[in-house]
């Protein structure tokens, strides 16, 4: 024979009751949700340090985008301004101006715009540059070494195998911090 | 013609040319195709044709400048010749883009013709309709027609003007391939033999703690050396177990400095090399936080009898040869892991397996790789919808072929162990996951942490929740260790020293006893023995048999002991925090 079952009555006391086992039970799991939280691993992302980057080139052929996702950037308070950019004139320029003869970027992504004789400012048009690396390598070969590569982090897919950083000869492509993830030439000199 | 006439006249005409428009499509994906792979391949190998005549014509002006700057002709010629080169760059990058939505036009084209084709054969021959108008089906029969050869000229065109492309040097890139073939060593593999005389990974051959053996040393003493072959200081801390193959014994050690690989000799303990990782691509540059307990390095090591690997708790893989020679090194990325990284790897014939599980179930992060061991490059990767965990995959030789098994939150996957198919996945663990697989009567059998253990049945395809487990049982289930079984009993041993036995066939408990001690290493099965070492360094003996039957405890020494040992004939490895012994008759 069946056991007859327990009648179950809702009073306010079991509903009270109830409420605050509820209570400390939700409590409990944001508690425990709120620590694993904390002991999470921190999100990296790739990045270029530019004082290993030793300019050879494959960031602009070994992305898997189409258009590489490392662009050139410009450390404007390290830029000396020069009339005669080493990263901007190629090596025997036969005159200082815009011409493409005069050009040492393939694709024409820097812009040269005159401040005041003899100073001239140096952007980069990123949907130009290919992070071929070539300005850098002359602007430190030369100059204040303020051009550099970095990843552009609006276009990285952040492989989880990346494949410029499998084919840096330096051993450049390093992960960062996602809370950090430029290294700004400026912020990071070498000791 | 009405709105319904004309519709009916449309769809007339849809399936009349629906089976030429499937092949005209297909034949226009497989241009597309075509000319994007000729695109990509232009991309890796260099210029295209046309670019690199524009770049010799460019250096040549320019060469031609520098010895006569005022000639503003050349300059002209120049700046012409730059626009057009970059014009010609920047063309063959948008071409890829373009390419990409034109196959898929051409995909969708195909899919529906064929859905159309496929729907048409299935049909009943229609009935003609009396009042039918001949002059329209004659008319829609000739449009069809018309249709098919318009369409065709259009796709045909469509591609024709995408293979306006730069020229490209294919065969530099096929060339350079078959040198690479042809410098390359012959693939060898170790033969299931060797796997199974040697201790090539975490929990042995397989990856289920059973030795090929039928006796292993069974008394020694820390004390007096007695049985104790030698010992060697441990130089670097680490939570990995010692691997063996042949004369060699390997493993990984790691403190902030440094990440290190050890290689000491099986004969007499002595230190053939020690090599730092060095550099690897990709690696952070500021150390991950390490849960202390985890340490840096508790993955144990694999080999394949050429090569051995390493996986530490900042993503980095590398490859060193029995020299001491790294051949390959890469980072997969820092874990996102609760309880940092501790999945040991696994080598299948020439490539090394890397249980690659992270962050949660549905951010598809986890990942199942194969990578080449000679080269590193991926042979296969399979995403898993796995959260992390620290259990490790086992190689399973079942009825239906060699699976690689893995257990991790919510899902124990099966997959095909040449190529990372997916074969079949029971939804039903849950987290913080320890213990790995083992497998039995075609079974493997799995530990949710001081709940419960499962058996699955490994035929199954799909989702096999509710059709292929076995059996299910309330047990004292270790948080740690690996269970192991002799394919008829299973034992498990909890961290606190619980020691059960269960049946294979039905999960059926047959005994529990208490061991005053606290384990973290797994258990061994030699012979007729299990062999169980503490946390205090001694050894438990138990047979294995329905009935609990223990033989003398063995003392070991002073050390803690958090490593699975290793077996090979007639010897034991141990990895303590301060000594690698080797156990045996000298």
């Amino acid at each position: 024979m069946d056991k007859p079952k327990k009648e179950t009555k809702i009073t306010r006391r079991s509903v009270l009751r109830d409420g605050v086992r509820s209570f400390f039970v939700l409590s409990m799991g944001g508690a425990s949700g709120y620590l694993v939280s904390r002991v999470q691993a921190e999100d990296y992302v790739w990045q270029i340090d530019p004082h290993k980057c030793i300019s050879c080139g494959n960031c602009a052929s070994h992305c898997v985008l189409e258009e590489s996702a490392s662009k050139c950037v410009q450390s404007y308070p390290m830029c000396g301004y020069c009339k005669l950019c080493t990263g901007f004139f190629n090596a025997a320029p036969s005159a200082l101006d815009t011409g493409a003869e005069n050009q040492l970027c393939p694709t024409g992504a820097i812009i040269r715009t005159f401040v005041e004789d003899p100073y001239f400012d140096y952007t980069i048009d990123e949907s130009l540059c290919i992070g071929c690396a070539k300005c850098v390598k002359w602007c430190e070969a030369f100059g204040n070494a303020s051009l550099y590569l970095q990843v552009r982090h609006d276009r990285c897919l952040n492989c989880n195998e990346c494949s410029i950083a499998l084919a840096c000869p330096a051993d450049a492509f390093v992960r960062v911090p996602k809370s950090k993830p430029y290294r700004l030439k400026i912020e990071n000199k070498p000791e | 013609m009405n709105n319904k006439n004309r519709f009916q006249f449309f769809e007339d005409l849809w399936d009349s040319s629906a089976k030429n428009i499937a092949v005209v499509a297909a034949i226009y994906c497989i241009l597309v195709a075509g000319f994007l792979a000729y695109n990509y391949a232009a991309a890796q190998s260099g210029l295209p044709e046309k670019e690199r005549i524009y770049s010799q014509q460019m250096a040549e002006k320019k060469a031609l400048l520098i010895e006569d700057v005022k000639n503003e002709e050349l300059k002209s010629e120049i700046r012409d010749l730059d626009l057009a080169l970059r014009q010609q760059y920047f063309e063959r990058m948008a071409f890829s883009k373009r390419g990409k939505y034109l196959l898929l036009a051409g995909v969708i084209v195909l899919l529906l013709a064929l859905k159309k084709t496929v729907a048409m054969q299935k049909k009943l021959p229609k009935k003609r309709v009396k009042n039918k108008d001949p002059l329209r089906e004659a008319n829609a029969t000739t449009q069809a027609r018309q249709t098919v050869i318009g369409s065709s000229i259009v796709l045909l065109a469509g591609a024709l003007a995408l293979g306006f492309a730069p020229g490209v040097d294919l065969p530099s890139a096929s060339d350079e391939a078959e040198q690479i073939a042809e410098a390359a060593p012959q693939v060898t593999f170790p033969t299931q033999e060797e796997i199974r005389q040697n201790w090539s990974r975490f929990r042995g051959p397989g990856g289920v703690g059973v030795a090929h053996y039928e006796t292993a040393p069974t008394t020694w003493d820390g004390e007096s050396g007695d049985g104790i072959i030698w010992k060697t200081e441990v130089l670097l801390e680490g939570n990995n177990s010692p691997i063996v193959w042949g004369d060699r014994l390997f493993m990984s050690g790691a403190d902030e400095n440094t990440k290190e690989i050890f290689c000491y000799s099986t004969e007499d303990g002595a230190l053939l090399w020690r090599k730092p990782i060095g550099m690897v691509p990709g690696a952070p540059s500021e150390e991950p936080r390490v849960m202390e307990g985890t340490g840096r390095t508790a993955s144990t090591m694999a080999t394949d009898g050429a090569r051995v690997y390493a996986i530490f708790f900042d993503g980095s893989l590398v490859a060193f040869d029995f020299d001491g020679n790294r051949v390959w090194a890469k980072n997969l990325g820092v874990p996102d892991s609760v309880y940092g990284y501790a999945t040991s790897l696994m080598c299948y014939q020439d490539k090394v397996i890397v249980q690659y599980d992270q962050g949660y179930e549905d951010d598809d992060t986890s990942v199942l790789y194969a990578f080449d061991g000679k080269t590193g490059s991926v042979v296969w990767q399979t995403v898993r919808p796995v959260a992390n965990s620290w259990t490790s995959p086992i190689l399973a030789k079942t009825n239906s072929g060699e699976q690689i098994i893995t257990v991790s939150e919510p899902w124990v996957i099966g997959y095909k162990a040449d190529s990372g198919e997916e074969l079949w996945r029971a939804t039903m663990m849950g987290t913080d996951l320890a213990p790995s697989p083992v497998i039995a009567k075609d079974m493997a059998i799995v530990i949710q942490p001081n709940e419960w253990m499962a058996a699955i049945k490994t035929d199954g395809s799909g989702d096999v929740t509710e059709s292929h487990v076995a059996w299910h049982v309330d047990c004292m289930a270790p948080d740690i260790g690996s269970p192991v079984t002799d394919g008829e009993l299973i034992w498990l041993l909890t961290t606190m020293g619980t020691l059960s036995c269960h049946k294979v066939e039905t999960g059926e408990m047959l005994y529990e006893h208490e061991m005053d001690d606290m384990f973290q290493s797994s258990p061994v099965l030699v012979g007729e023995w299990i062999y169980m070492m503490s946390e205090k360094g001694k050894t438990y003996r138990v047979k294995t048999t329905a009935e609990f039957e223990q033989a003398e405890e063995v003392p070991f020494i002073d050390e803690w002991i958090l490593a699975s040992p290793a077996f090979t004939q007639g010897r034991i490895f141990v990895r303590g925090d301060r000594f690698l012994y080797c156990l045996g008759s000298k």
